[in-house]
């Protein structure tokens, strides 16, 4: 009989998550490892019965790391189901906030949760935000200087979008408010693009270090997968706007689609080991949890953005870019990579944020256009911090939910876990010494918020 | 002195509560000097041995965020609370079920057949089952006993540090006490010179069918608010981003059905004079459940407290 070893207390990890190592009988070695969903709170089916207009404000609650994402999402998808328009004004003053959300939250991702494993000292403590202070090689300085971007940015949330976390702004066909005050943004945008430099040079720092990028490289934490992320008409990044661009494993355009396409596009398979569905490309299928081109598995996220997109709008970022791509190679299919991948992310935000900050039609006080038409199905996608979410919503005429269903990004990036989970713990478990960390390392910057 | 012993633990959450925690920013580091943190699984590595190895009562004050909708959360508020001297229901999902509380409206069968999760057990070889899902979801005060809330979707930072500052002064209120003060939001709107007292209005509105006066009443606009029955915590934040109330601090103490307090001030200011009126009129509220139960069709039970005869 194989010996099974339950973890549902894992740590620093945006959202819950549960492992379960089953082990070869005798030899205390990994056979199998599961990464787990948990929990379901049920939102796809208590969403039906409500009004169309308060999703955007009852989705944020999906995760509360990336409430802007959601609602933005729920948001799109209502401008969809009305068929209205937004105003110029409403649509750059969503996608301001949304990459103000998105730097603040790559600044928690990076530093909170997995600065302790990048930066910290050999940890004779803990390991915890708490010391990276004080023995890690940032110093009190840098320290101080990400909590007060942090404090500044979420400020920028609360002023422009209502609240901070669960914002009130978003309404089908616009904006509950115009902006005010777009200089606290570009000031704000200048601190960002200053530490969003300063992060990437840490990044690079890394990269000169031999143990750090054996680790990165290892077998262990590798997953030959398709990669998907929205992009604009360029083909490069953009978190608000755009079609989504999968690439395979090899880094070829594999298809291009709206949101509207993503019935089509992409499946679901189901566990029962899991509340959290397992999504895939439909054109590929679903070969079990294997990598490569011929199966279905793909990922989203920072790394799975860098991967699918072309290129970056702005000028630093592309730069930055180009930096990961010539360390790293591309596609670039180590888990441990998401948080560099971030950081370049961090840069392009940082301009982007400086760019529709300083644009002249910003402030244009028309922010809402009504809708007129009988609502019927309504499709919308963002990138969220943690990868694309879809939200897809039908009505009756009245604009009473009669339909609600979403991929999230851990429903995306799910299987893929499960493969580089069960390689890391392959390579590092020991029944008796434990190595649990370097197990649950590959899932450090993965998003696993659930519905 | 020893250091007060804080743990910070989701069940159902989405995060929102941690991250409001983070919004403590300097404070947090302030924080971490006075207090040792013995869990925050956000933020801290540990395990559920040095859990389960404190003695019952060790933890001084344990902050519970999120809804309880499985046998993995009620096992845990159950250890937290044997371990804990005290215990605060972090957030609106802890104190009301929150959001995710609509579950209610359709029951666990209704969400396995969505999620077409039919009961087949894992095969050999495969993990154990998965925590068992409730037949409702419920606030942790219909679990364990809830000595302190600390509402608010999320609470703000300036309510949690008045929380830690009792803690750390040895000077925690009565058992019982939310730490937000009894006051509706109507009586802090920045828009309640406006507050109707007598008009009438023809119907219901709805938000994306009109333009929002920035400056006028909700109610006056014919628009649901439930200002007139929350807690005022928030300085009436969704109001100056020009969307309602959506009642996420919870009830004062003077509606503690506060949905339906809420339902009544709009319904009460609805003009009709026959029933094809008054359906025209209720047209605009195809939803009051949804609506005026945004985060509290969880709590309509009896809470614990109150089914053993002490709330």
């Amino acid at each position: 009989m194989a010996r099974t070893l339950t973890f549902d207390l894992l740590t620093r990890l945006e959202g819950q998550g549960q492992l379960t190592l089953v082990l070869e009988d005798g030899r205390g070695r990994v056979e199998r490892a599961y990464f787990q969903v948990p929990a379901l709170r049920g939102f796809e089916r208590f969403l039906v019965g409500r009004q169309a207009e308060y999703l955007p404000q009852l989705v944020s609650r999906i995760n509360g790391f990336a409430p802007f994402a959601h609602h933005l999402a729920a948001t799109k998808a209502l401008d969809d189901l009305f068929q209205v328009e937004p105003p110029p004004a409403a649509k750059k003053v969503r996608e301001l906030l949304h990459n103000v959300a998105i730097l603040d939250n790559h600044l928690l991702q990076i530093f909170y949760l997995a600065g302790p494993d990048l930066f910290l000292e050999q940890a004779k403590d803990k390991r915890s935000f708490f010391g990276l202070g004080t023995s890690s090689k940032l110093g009190p300085e840098l320290v101080k200087q990400v909590i007060g971007l942090r404090r500044e940015l979420r400020g920028l949330l609360l002023l422009a979008g209502g609240k901070t976390v669960n914002p009130v702004i978003g309404l089908p066909g616009g904006i509950a408010k115009p902006l005010a005050d777009p200089k606290r943004f570009q000031a704000a945008a200048a601190k960002a693009l200053e530490l969003a430099l300063r992060t990437l040079a840490l990044f690079k720092e890394l990269a000169k270090d031999p143990e750090y990028m054996r680790l990165l490289r290892s077998e262990a934490y590798t997953a030959k997968t398709y990669y998907a992320g929205l992009v604009d008409a360029q083909g490069r990044l953009n978190f608000y706007d755009g079609q989504i661009r999968v690439v395979d494993p090899e880094g070829r355009e594999f298809a291009k689609f709206p949101a509207r396409s993503y019935p089509e596009q992409i499946g679901v398979h189901l566990e029962p080991w899991s509340y959290g569905r397992f999504a895939f490309l439909k054109g590929v299928g679903w070969q079990g949890f294997r990598d490569g081109l011929d199966s279905g598995i793909f990922a989203v996220g920072p790394l799975a953005r860098l991967n699918a997109a072309t290129g970056m709008s702005t000028p630093q970022a592309q730069a930055a870019y180009e930096e990961f791509s010539a360390s790293l190679g591309k596609p670039v299919h180590s888990n441990l990579a998401i948080h560099w991948a971030r950081a370049v992310e961090m840069v392009y935000a940082a301009e982007r944020i400086a760019e529709l900050a300083s644009d002249p039609e910003l402030l244009d006080p028309k922010v809402r256009a009504l809708p007129t038409a009988t609502p019927r199905e309504g499709y919308g996608a963002v990138e969220a911090p943690d990868g694309t979410v879809i939200h897809h919503y039908r009505t009756d005429e009245r604009g009473v939910v009669t339909s609600a269903r979403f991929l999230l990004p851990v429903e995306a990036n799910q299987a893929r876990l499960n493969l580089v989970v069960e390689r890391a713990a392959r390579a590092y478990f020991k029944d008796k010494d434990g190595g649990l960390e370097r197990v649950v390392l590959p899932l450090r910057g993965w998003g696993l918020s659930h519905g | 002195m020893s250091k007060p012993k804080v743990a910070f633990y989701w069940c159902g959450s989405c995060g929102g509560c941690e991250a409001t925690m983070l919004d403590l920013g300097e404070g947090l580091l302030d924080l971490r000097e006075k207090v040792e943190f013995v869990l925050w699984p956000l933020l801290l590595d540990s395990t559920r041995e040095e859990l389960e190895g404190l003695p019952d009562g060790g933890i001084d004050l344990a902050l519970i965020s999120g809804v309880m909708n499985n046998s993995a959360h009620e096992e845990m508020a159950a250890l937290l609370r044997k371990k804990s001297k005290n215990i605060a229901a972090f957030g609106a999902c802890a104190q009301l079920g929150g959001v995710p509380g609509l579950w209610n409206l359709f029951g666990l069968e209704a969400i396995k057949e969505h999620y077409s999760l039919d009961g087949s057990g894992p095969k050999q070889g495969e993990p154990g089952p998965l925590p068992r899902l409730s037949e409702s979801v419920k606030p942790l005060d219909q679990v364990i006993e809830v000595d302190y809330y600390l509402p608010g979707c999320p609470p703000l930072p300036q309510w949690i540090t008045i929380a830690f500052n009792a803690l750390l002064e040895g000077n925690l209120p009565p058992k019982g006490t939310n730490f937000v003060p009894d006051k509706v939001l109507c009586s802090v709107c920045p828009r309640r010179e406006t507050k109707p007292k007598k008009l009438l209005i023809p119907e219901v509105k709805r938000f994306h069918k009109i333009i929002v006066d920035p400056n006028l009443c909700f109610l006056a606009q014919g628009l649901p608010c439930m200002g007139p029955a929350t807690r005022a915590g928030c300085g009436a934040l969704c109001i100056r981003g020009n969307l309602n109330c959506t009642g996420c601090f919870g009830p004062s103490e003077r509606a503690r059905n506060y949905g339906t307090r809420a339902l009544s001030a709009l319904a009460s200011l609805i003009s009709y004079s026959d029933e094809a009126e008054l359906e025209r009129a209720n047209a605009g509220l195809p939803d009051p459940a949804g609506v005026f139960y945004f985060y509290s069709l969880a709590s309509l039970s009896l809470s614990h407290q109150e089914k053993r005869g002490h709330g």
